[in-house]
């Protein structure tokens, strides 16, 4: 099973995102769960979701503390909530950023990290506003090609199906970010 | 023994043995709901006996044919009536103690355009009767009895001396309040209908008043009231001095009056107003001088808004004394006047102070009233100073001879004039059938307590069906107005004041299709019952259903217990609560 | 067909697929997307339903009393303070022998106000007459609200699915979507047999009932709730024949041959089986009961299932104030049957109340607990409070 915890902000389509990659892995053929962390949502507010996934039934129904992989969609939480809490040694971080992974040395140290600039694709895609866009997309193509957990054929139809508007700006976004993520960097 | 081993003698859950038709609540009554149709303010208002709350009611719905149809029922002239009727209805209109009282008249008004635009028709059969009647005056008293007689099977000749039909609509209303193609499209039908148009021809004088007597069945007379009121005071043979009829004449027929710059305007009526108007439009200055104060002012308040827009002035409590100048009018000997008691109109009596004042001026219209001239009258005619003596149906003295519109003593308004010819139609008909009309049968087809007919109601084609008909008028304590938001109404809008002056383009812009629409249904359509259903869903007993034969409900009486919320519910007073004995 | 959906979606989708002619219904957290479903599903014209839109839970209920004493099938939804204000009209749609079908995503309750789960709202409602049903995962939840309308119907009894706030409601996942055909010919339409308001043959429905009748009427709940087990049996049985997915009032998983049971309901049963897996796996002996049905509660398949266990750990998401929680409470009476010999010791837990998470670690401690203690501390154990 793997787990993954999903940190953003109310507005940017967190909890959307991880249920997009639950209904991709689920095309895939994978049992998946997702689910946020149960609030009450606002803008603006840090907001956690959660995904497992599995190639049996997932039958715990718990938060996730020990994540395998974390996806921080608002590159400025990381000032601000504990998100590596619990990340196991192997994790790998997926953040939204234009800067390198390197630059991130000192917060993710120890982990692996891999930046896309999700704002900028978003905003190049008409998604959200240039001053609040919505990312989940843009962050899912990224999720896709660094840990080859999902077939980007299968996000691309999830999305499509799924997003209330602009499918095809959403599913593009996807794709840019897919060929625009950053390595992964071991820090 | 195991539950399921054991039963009991009752059923699962609580209910009656029998059906409860078997408890006539119906006995428990002491009063019962009526379904009744009352009369709304503004159809008791209306002169021309209009029913309003219907033509709303189909407008509301978009059925504006209907609605053109069912204004024509009562009244040949919708779209001029949108554009002059002073529209008292909507000073009645119970609205007014909710929010804003409905805008009848621009509904009316896009009704009357809808009906020339789309050159609607009212077809009438050829004349079914040999009996023939002639009609003296085409303004709209003698074009309204016309229209009305044609309809109902007659045939008509209709007499008029001046060029062309519409009397005082054509020749008295300057076009910024009534546009000429608005008179003739609306006059053009009843030629459609076959009325014969006998014009420039004058009674008295190109055929005589007995030949009419001897040649027609009945006659109707409706010549209006042509010869202005004078001051009676020295001078005022000088030029630049008008009367308001000849001011407004010429004006009418495109002649440009001879007057100056500076025009002082006496009287305090509508014509005044319009004489002040048209004097704006001719780039004089204009004075209105009235010897009372605004308050009394018989012309309506929007026409003195709207003068006032156009800057035109008031000079109030000043009566004209003397007229200076040589041969033109050079300025005018005012007297100071005070407010006295009150008179026979209900107004404070205006009463001389003896103090003098003058003002300049290079013209000056008198507009303080207009009368008939008598010697157009036949000689055969009872009047007193020229007001015809007539009954309440019209009927002179002279049996043969009926009488409308300015002539009998009714207010001098367009729509007034309407009423009258409708009246005096309904009259000579059956004059002609030999119903004798004694002074009771009016109230036989009277609406409302001011006595306008409305010929729906007397055929008994109402739009609502008019179950228990009754002639009390609704009034806002009869409504429950919780049913009806509060919506401010769509205010008329004006062309800007310099587009006004520059001409005679009309003043007041028409509504939109939507406005009208809005306008239609906030219509609270007082005392008709428009099956909106809640006696029916509020009914403890459930004992209001659908008249399975026509229109509206019925409450069956096995089971109506005499609660009364039926009535409470209902929003416009189309129900009552009837004691039982 | 498969899908992946929340716990609230496939509500919706079990009352759609039963063909559910009324809905009245108030939104609250975190309940208001399976009414927000129910409606677009009305909207697009997936569902043929009247939509009763009202002011107040209270209202709900008593909207879907009339309608189905209408003679139509009646649904609605709720969660926590919304269930309370309903609490009136619930024991009205039982005395009315109205067959309402009711999800409601237990909620804690106020004050202190919170929207997370635990299921004091729905245990308060023991002493209604409704058929109680707890669900562990979204699948379970579909199926339930289908089999809730045949259990519901035949008895003409009220019945309510029941599913944990977020764990549930908001949780996403794949599950099997039932063809409607076949939901068609599992649940036929709902046949009010003669007990309905005709109006063409209007009749009085509970009127004053004398002292000498009363009894009699609220006897026939109560036999009628006895005959529920079998039914519940029957209906749950048939719907594992057609569908292939089983479920029971009261199943076991791996307690067979385990010294110590835990006794759990509702999502707790989900991630109680990876704990006993777990604890299996480091050779404790110690296994699960789930029970679905509080009401009518099984108390033979319990004392079967729990017959010569040492110790029986019961958690409750909920509690009795001044007396313990709910299913202990019932366990306990259940169990006095059984002769001493053959009677476990019953520890109470109460957990996880207020949507406190109950994890695989929060099991253990519970396991833990039991083992050590030859008798429990107290009547009941609270788990994880941070005393001072």
């Amino acid at each position: 099973m793997i787990e993954i915890r999903f940190h953003g902000r109310g507005g940017q389509g967190t909890v959307v995102a991880s249920k997009l990659l639950a209904t991709s892995l689920f095309l895939d053929g994978k049992y998946s769960q997702s689910f946020p962390a149960f609030g009450t949502e606002r803008r603006g507010a840090p907001v956690t979701a959660f995904l497992r996934v599995d190639d049996k039934p997932v039958r715990i129904r718990t938060e996730i503390y020990e994540p395998d992989h974390i996806v921080i969609l608002d590159p400025l939480l990381v000032d601000q909530v504990p998100l590596t809490d619990g990340l196991k040694r192997d994790g790998i971080v997926i953040i939204n950023s234009s800067r390198k992974p390197m630059e991130f040395a000192d917060r993710f140290k120890g982990f692996k990290v891999a930046t896309v600039p999700a704002g900028q694709i978003a905003v190049k895609h008409h998604l959200g506003t240039p001053q609040s866009p919505i990312v989940n997309t843009a962050i899912l193509g990224a999720v896709a090609k660094v840990l080859s957990i999902v077939t980007m054929e299968n996000l691309i139809e999830a999305i499509k199906s799924d997003v209330p508007s602009k499918a095809d700006e959403n599913a593009a976004a996807a794709q840019e970010a897919y060929k625009t993520v950053s390595d992964v960097v071991q820090l | 023994m195991k539950y399921t081993d054991r039963q009991v003698h009752v059923p699962l859950c609580s209910v009656s043995t029998t059906s409860s038709l078997v408890n006539k609540t119906g006995t428990w009554k002491s009063a019962q709901p009526l379904f009744i149709d009352r009369v709304s303010p503004c159809n008791q208002q209306c002169p021309a006996g209009e029913d309003i709350t219907g033509y709303m009611y189909l407008v509301g719905q978009g059925r504006y044919e209907e609605a053109w149809r069912l204004i024509m029922e009562e009244n040949p002239f919708p779209a001029i009536m949108g554009r002059v009727c002073f529209h008292t209805c909507e000073e009645r209109c119970n609205r007014t103690e909710h929010d804003d009282a409905v805008s009848i008249h621009m509904v009316e008004r896009f009704i009357g355009d809808y009906g020339l635009a789309n050159s609607l028709r009212i077809t009438v059969p050829g004349p079914e009767r040999k009996e023939r009647v002639a009609i003296v005056g085409a303004g709209p008293a003698g074009l309204t009895a016309a229209y009305h007689l044609r309809k109902m099977g007659n045939g008509v000749s209709i007499f008029d001396s001046n060029q062309k039909p519409g009397g005082m609509m054509r020749y008295g209303i300057p076009s910024y309040r009534l546009p000429k193609e608005v008179l003739d499209g609306e006059i053009s039908r009843l030629d459609e209908m076959g009325v014969e148009f006998k014009i420039a021809v004058k009674v008295g004088k190109d055929v005589t008043w007995d030949s009419l007597d001897n040649e027609f069945e009945a006659v109707f007379m409706g010549i209006g009231a042509w010869e202005e009121t004078s001051l009676g005071i020295e001078g005022l043979n000088k030029k630049g001095i008008y009367n308001a009829l000849e001011f407004l004449e010429d004006i009418n027929l495109g002649k440009e009056p001879k007057i100056g710059k500076r025009i002082a305007v006496i009287g305090g009526g509508n014509s005044a107003i319009d004489c002040a108007r048209v004097s704006r439009r001719l780039g004089a200055e204009a004075t209105i001088v009235y010897r009372r104060s605004e308050a009394e002012m018989p012309a309506h308040t929007e026409e003195i808004e709207m003068a006032r827009e156009e800057g035109v002035r008031f000079l109030f409590l000043a009566s004209p004394k003397a007229i200076y100048g040589e041969e033109t009018v050079a300025g005018v000997k005012l007297e100071k006047m005070a407010l006295g008691e009150m008179d026979d109109s209900g107004r404070r009596r205006p009463v001389p102070t003896g103090e003098t004042f003058d003002i300049d001026c290079d013209g000056m219209i008198t507009a303080i009233g207009e009368a008939t001239r008598v010697g157009d009258l036949p000689p055969f005619t009872s009047h007193r100073g020229g007001v015809v003596e007539a009954d309440r149906m019209g009927q002179t003295t002279h049996l043969r001879f009926f009488a409308g519109g300015d002539i009998i003593d009714i207010p001098h308004t367009v729509t007034h004039a309407i009423g009258s010819g409708k009246r005096a139609a309904v009259a000579i008909d059956r004059f002609l059938r030999g119903i004798e009309n004694d002074k009771d049968s009016p109230d036989q087809f009277t609406w409302g307590e001011s006595g306008t007919i409305n010929l729906a109601w007397l055929k008994g084609t109402s739009l609502f069906c008019r179950r228990n008909p009754s002639l009390e008028v609704v009034d806002y304590t009869d409504m429950n107005p919780f049913y009806f938001d509060c919506l401010p109404g769509v205010k008329t809008k004006r062309i800007p004041v310099d587009e006004r002056l520059k001409g005679f383009q009309e003043v007041s812009e028409p509504f939109s299709e939507e406005e009208v629409i809005s306008e239609a249904r906030r219509c609270f359509n007082c005392g008709s019952c428009t099956e909106c259903g809640n006696c029916c869903i509020f009914c403890p007993e459930n004992s209001i259903k659908r008249d399975p034969d026509g229109y509206g409900y019925v409450a069956d009486m096995d089971f109506c217990k005499g609660c009364g919320i039926c009535v409470n519910e209902c929003p416009r007073g189309a129900m009552t609560m009837k004691l039982m004995e | 067909m498969r899908k992946v959906l929340t716990g609230n979606q496939a509500v919706a989708y079990g009352a759609m697929l039963s063909d559910v002619q009324v809905v009245a219904a108030y939104p609250i957290t975190p309940q208001t997307t399976i009414i927000e479903e129910l409606a677009d599903m009305q909207a697009e014209g997936l569902a043929d339903l009247d939509y009763i839109r009202v002011e107040s839970e209270h209202s709900a209920m008593a909207a879907c009393i009339g309608a189905s004493m209408g003679g139509v099938r009646t649904f609605t939804a709720t969660c926590g303070q919304g269930l309370f204000l309903m609490h009136e009209m619930l024991h009205y749609a039982t005395g009315a022998r109205t067959p309402v079908v009711l999800a409601n995503v237990n909620r804690a309750i106020a004050a202190p106000w919170s929207i997370w789960s635990d299921q004091t709202d729905s245990v308060s409602q023991r002493e209604t007459g409704w058929i109680q049903l707890y669900c562990e995962g979204n699948q379970e939840v579909l199926d339930t609200t289908i089999m809730a309308f045949k259990i519901a119907e035949s008895l003409r009894l009220p019945a309510m699915v029941i599913l944990d706030a977020f764990f549930l409601s908001h949780t996403s996942e794949p599950i099997e979507i039932p063809d409607i055909e076949a939901v068609r010919d599992f649940l036929p339409p709902y046949d009010p047999g003669d007990l309905w308001l005709d109006p063409d043959n209007p009749r009085t429905f509970g009127s004053l009932c004398m002292p000498d009748t009363y009894m009699e009427f609220r006897w026939q709940i109560q036999r009628d709730m006895e005959r529920a087990k079998q039914v519940i049996d029957e209906v749950q049985d048939d719907f594992g024949r057609v569908f292939g997915r089983n479920y029971r009032q009261v199943e076991g998983y791996r307690s067979d041959d385990a010294d110590v049971v835990m006794v759990v309901s509702g999502t707790v049963a989900s991630t109680g089986r990876d704990a006993i897996d777990f604890l299996r796996a480091r050779g404790e002996g110690v296994g699960m009961v789930k029970i679905k049905t509080l009401r009518p509660f099984p108390r033979q398949e319990l004392v079967a299932a729990l017959r010569g266990k040492k110790k029986v750990a019961v958690i409750d998401r909920n509690f009795s104030p001044g007396a313990t929680g709910v299913w202990a409470q019932e366990i306990r009476s259940a169990l006095y049957e059984l002769p001493e010999d053959e009677r476990p010791i019953i520890y109470g837990y109460i957990a996880g109340l207020g949507g406190r998470d109950i994890s695989i670690k929060t099991i253990e401690e519970i396991y833990q607990k039991t083992r050590e203690a030859d008798q429990p501390d107290d009547v009941d154990i609270w788990i994880g409070v941070n005393y001072v």
